[in-house]
């Protein structure tokens, strides 16, 4: 095994130029550092990018936001601006893993590693947001989370390449919000969870996003789901309306799956958290 | 591959092996049996050290991630002489019985502690829910915890 421990990007470039299959990024390495142990057999480069500055920013850049993916979970949970601006982000981040994961595991760890679990991927995509892939010189990429995760989960981003940072659109009334639910109250991998975003104006939820996380490979949108949030109706027939079209969205995605019985019911607990809460902010 | 890093205030130079842990290296080349060595995948927090005043499971942190970090282990705890608040209040609360947790247990409370001087039950848990212990039931660390910042808080009176 081989390890490196670039400070630049144009450290980390070189690197990568002069590197082969057996390259492996590492974030925080709270996936990747148990696995390494499991396949003892694998003779990995391991290139850390936990220190790099560059992949650490975390800032409002004209109408984005702008998250470095070596950004931890417990930066994600306290910041003031993804609290304030993708508050869906803040609450997955906060419930993933432990304190001491949250202390390691990064988002852009998260969206590499692609678990179907994932807690960030969920609330990425809900708020909209864009991914920046680099390669080895530096060129780079910029695709919607939603496009990148068939690449990533697929490995076919490449070894030579790397997440750079996540870009958030910054909307006016901007609200969004995140649940889940696994096997136990904390320290718990999704079995389900559900993110959205959207804007409140006049007491309306405009252009809702709606993704259901666990479900599948990668997070599916909740399209009908999302015409309910949208509509002036509020009453308890709507929000029943709303509740059977996640229903029907899980009967969908996994008919023959053992877990159907258990998430078909699962996912009204978690839609009917998101419905109260929004209720809140409509109000 | 050599690394230097801080070790309970002590600056360290030493040589590590690529595939190597944080854990191991605290373990094997520094002698800080301490730290545990549980589930070896970040669950039971039994590892628990602080790096840069935060608490982390070292079995899921590369040895050569830690060059020119500052960690902490339950043995740079205490001065040598007196106990760290929190040592003491584990002891008088009875918060230790096989005492497997109590490293990763207490590093986990200090890394709350440090952050949150005066925290509420419910941080507490929160800041504990990355810990297992099969035997305690968890109530007298909660209460040990609890007794330490409030003594913590006391002496900064």
């Amino acid at each position: 095994m081989r390890a490196d421990r670039p400070r630049t990007l144009e450290e980390l470039r070189r690197i990568l130029r002069g590197g082969g299959e057996e390259l492996r990024l590492l974030a925080g390495g709270t996936d990747l550092v148990p696995s390494l142990r499991t396949h003892p057999e694998r003779d990995l480069h391991l290139v850390d990018l936990s220190s790099l500055e560059e992949l650490r920013v975390l800032r409002i850049e004209g109408d984005r936001l702008e998250i470095g993916s070596a950004v931890t979970f417990d930066e994600l949970e306290r910041s003031f601006l993804v609290r304030t601006h993708a508050r869906a982000l803040a609450a997955a981040a906060s419930q993933v893993g432990s304190p001491q994961i949250r202390n390691r595991g990064t988002l852009g760890g998260n969206v590499a590693n692609a678990s179907p679990a994932a807690d960030g991927i969920p609330a990425l995509c809900a708020l909209g947001a864009a991914v920046v892939i680099e390669d080895e010189d530096g060129a780079e990429e910029i695709l919607s989370v939603e496009e990148a995760l068939p690449l990533l989960s697929e490995r076919s981003v490449g070894v030579r390449r790397y997440l750079r940072s996540f870009r958030i659109p910054l909307r006016r009334s901007s609200w969004s919000d995140f649940a889940k639910v696994g096997s136990r109250r904390s320290v718990t991998i999704s079995k389900l969870n559900l993110a959205l975003a959207g804007c409140v104006e006049e007491g309306r939820l405009r252009d809702p996003r709606l993704f259901v996380g666990a479900v599948a490979p990668r997070p599916v949108r909740a399209l009908e789901a999302e015409a309910f949030l949208a509509s002036p109706d509020r009453s308890a027939e709507a929000r029943t309306a709303f509740l059977d079209a996640l229903t029907a969205l899980v009967e969908r995605t996994i008919p023959a799956r053992a877990s159907l019985p258990y998430k078909r019911r699962a996912i009204r607990g978690l839609g009917d958290e998101l419905w109260t809460r929004l209720e809140e902010v409509r109000a | 591959m050599r690394i230097t890093l801080t070790v309970n205030g002590v600056q360290r130079t030493v040589e590590i092996t690529p595939d190597m842990r944080l854990l191991d290296l605290l373990r094997e080349r520094l002698g800080l049996t301490s730290v545990k060595e549980g589930c070896s995948e970040g669950e039971c927090g039994a590892c628990t050290v602080l790096m840069d005043g935060k608490a982390v499971t070292s079995c899921t942190v590369m040895a050569f991630q830690a060059e020119g970090s500052d960690i902490l282990t339950v043995e740079g705890l205490g001065d040598g002489k007196t106990l760290d608040p929190l040592q003491q209040a584990f002891i008088d609360h009875d918060a230790v019985q096989c005492g497997f947790c109590t490293p990763g247990m207490l590093m986990a409370a200090k890394g709350l502690l440090l952050r949150t001087p005066a925290p509420t039950e419910e941080e507490i848990r929160v800041g504990l829910s990355g810990n297992l212990c099969r035997c305690t039931g968890y109530l007298p660390i909660l209460r040990a915890v609890s007794e330490a910042a409030k003594r913590g808080s006391d002496d900064a009176r």
